[in-house]
């Protein structure tokens, strides 16, 4: 795994020294250093050190000291699950005011979390959003959406 | 010494006092949940600062962080799962007399210990860290640049097991930190585009997506794997709930060998309070009577480890003060308070805010007492906080990441942003590139190339600007130094978890 990483990584810094940098950031002639000096050193050490990683890899495999990730179908599920939920939240805020969408966020994610008391799960999922609103909106002064 | 009174006279006004209170609490519970530690704690309450005077923000986030250090301690005695890194060392002994129905005893065991060592390397701010930036006023941009490069040596430190993956993170975080206008030639870098980013990346957007939000990510991977918790027996006695003088009388020399341990593993950038508590148990464990009992409720064990890990809070202040430089993952995100409220920390903020300082200075010593009364009177309740459901808590501190985000800029922006770098900092962490020295990378890229620049510019591109001063050499062996104690250090943090 560690040499998928790796090159993933090598290629990352060979199109960020080649594309991305020449692309994004201005050519300043006679500029020494020119802004893309910094961006550039910091493409070429990543790049050296993903080969060091691909070594490293290879140096494990051949020991059987490669790691295990731990990337199973429920982690990735639970994991996006959340971060879909929150991109839809976000997305809501646009529409929606602050305390609905986050009743209603907070009830899926906790029915989701594997919490079915109810009065558990409606309690943290109608008190929070006011407490929140309250403490920033009216306490510090601040408008939510 | 005036400047210090005025320091407690601020703190103990009222509305200030309330922030030291709520900080002091708020870092209690989040260390006390096993997942939720006392940088985390400091990430989430940031964004409840910003409206608040520099004094207020400041004290607050020193108390988080100094109780949510404590707070770890808790839950590793009560649920036998140190709340944060920093309490490892403490699960052995005070889990085991909590085991015996001495968890009351445990507990004060360990906040004495934490409030001694606090308040010792408190002291040791006090009087080290103004010389150390007087000092460090003398430095030129080529000698900043040799201590960015030694500040960098942190990365070895957080970078857990792969070196390399840890220098991966760093680099990736220096990057991030490029994004945004040339300071020099005001043209964009690397913002594709978008006008938001043309004013760089937001210190608390990465943090709290990067370091915040990921964690929950990964946290809720487990939600389901639930654990049974243990059932403790009552005290068998009065004295099962005590601190007695006997305790006191085994605990002492610890407190005072394990304060100086922490204080000077918590000024050295990059090593900690993690590696604190187990050499600060390790000592204690070499120099008691009976190093049998260590393991089986030796209340010299938790004085050992707890005086060590608190007094790396107030110690890894020094370098953050006086140089600029960041003691441990706790103190780089302390930077980000700083920075919101417009104080850069290093030498400068001495002649600029010194009143601040010293207000700092005494909240840090108050927040132990305020930390000692908010414990000894309400222990009982932090059984029932160790013990809160996940299904309820990361929710909760899903939405909270959202708004404190949010409230930064009143920028929907941002949350986008926030969610892109959680998602980041979760591959990463699933593959082991430790999320922390990215953010490290991010905070001192700016510090960095900007005074490289400007050193490169005074002396026409020649690169031996690096080398000339005396000053510039000695940064060079203490990094060098540095980078050999680190290794050291994770190879003696390594033997002890083995071996203790």
């Amino acid at each position: 795994m560690e040499q998928y990483a790796s090159c993933f990584l090598a290629a990352f810094s060979l199109a960020l020294y080649f594309l991305i940098i020449p692309w994004q950031i201005e050519f300043v002639e006679g500029a020494n250093p020119s802004p893309r000096s910094f961006p550039e050193t910091i493409a070429l050490v990543l790049f050296a050190l993903s080969v060091c990683l691909f070594v490293s890899g290879v140096y494990k495999s051949k020991r059987e000291e490669q790691s295990v990730y731990s990337m199973s179908a429920e982690d990735v599920k639970l994991a996006l699950f959340t971060m879909f939920v929150m991109a839809a939240y976000t997305f809501s805020l646009y529409h929606v005011p602050y305390i609905p969408a986050t009743i209603a966020v907070l009830a899926l994610l906790i029915w989701f979390y594997g919490q079915r008391k109810l009065w558990k799960l409606g309690l943290t999922a109608l008190v929070l959003p006011p407490i929140i609103y309250q403490a920033f909106a009216v306490l510090l002064k601040m408008k939510l959406p | 010494m005036d400047m210090l009174l005025n320091g407690f006279m601020a703190v103990l006004m009222p509305e200030n006092l309330i922030y030291l209170f709520g900080g002091v609490v708020i870092g209690l519970v989040m260390g006390a949940i096993p997942g939720l530690t006392a940088t985390m704690a400091i990430a989430l309450i940031i964004p409840m600062t910003y409206y608040i005077t520099p004094t207020q923000s400041l004290i607050m986030l020193l108390a988080a962080y100094n109780a949510g250090t404590f707070g770890g301690s808790m839950s590793a005695i009560l649920i036998a799962t140190p709340g944060t890194p920093a309490a490892a060392a403490t699960v052995a002994d005070g889990f085991a007399l909590a085991k015996q129905g001495k968890a009351v005893k445990a507990i004060k065991a360990a906040l004495f210990a934490s409030c001694f060592g606090c308040l010792f390397s408190s002291v040791m701010l006090v009087l080290v860290a103004q010389p150390v930036a007087r000092y460090a006023l003398k430095f030129g941009p080529a000698e900043y640049t040799v201590l960015m490069v030694f500040s960098l040596t942190i990365i070895a430190s957080a970078a857990g097991r792969s070196m390399i993956k840890g220098l991966i993170g760093g680099c990736l975080g220096l990057l991030f930190g490029c994004v945004g206008m040339d300071a020099v030639f005001t043209s964009p870098r690397l913002t594709f585009g978008i006008l938001k980013l043309s004013s760089g990346i937001d210190l608390m957007v990465l943090l709290i997506g990067a370091l915040a939000f990921s964690e929950l990510l990964k946290q809720v991977c487990n939600i389901r794997k639930t654990t049974n918790m243990p059932h403790l027996p009552a005290p068998s006695c009065k004295e099962d709930s005590q601190f007695t003088k006997d305790d006191l009388k085994l605990s002492w020399k610890h407190w005072f060998r394990s304060s100086v341990i922490g204080c000077v593993i918590g000024a050295l950038p990059g090593l900690g309070p993690a590696l604190a508590c187990w050499v600060g148990y390790d000592a204690a464990k070499r120099s008691a009577k009976h190093p049998e009992l260590f393991g089986k409720g030796a209340v010299e064990g938790i004085a050992g480890a707890e005086a060590a890990n608190n007094a790396v809070c107030g110690a890894n202040m020094i370098p953050l003060l006086s140089l600029g430089v960041p003691g441990d993952t706790g103190a780089a995100v302390l930077i980000g308070a700083f920075l919101v409220q417009g104080l850069t920390p290093g030498p400068l903020i001495f002649s600029e805010s010194p009143q601040t300082v010293y207000n700092v200075y005494a909240g840090l010593i108050m927040c132990n007492v305020v930390l000692f009364f908010v414990v000894m009177s309400s222990y009982r309740l932090f059984a029932g906080v160790a013990k809160l459901e996940g299904s309820l808590i990361y929710p909760a501190v899903c939405v909270f990441c959202v708004v404190g985000v949010y409230a930064l800029n009143r920028s929907l922006v941002d949350v986008w942003l926030m969610l892109f770098f959680a998602v980041i900092g979760f591959v990463l962490s699933k593959f082991e590139f430790p999320t922390v020295t990215m953010l490290i990378g991010f905070i001192l890229s700016p510090i960095f190339e900007r005074n490289a620049r400007r050193a490169l510019q005074l002396s026409f591109g020649e690169y031996s600007v690096f080398f000339r001063s005396p000053l510039c050499w000695a940064f060079w062996a203490i990094t060098v130094i540095s980078v050999v104690t680190i290794l050291w250090g994770k190879r003696k943090h390594k033997t002890l978890q083995d071996g203790l």
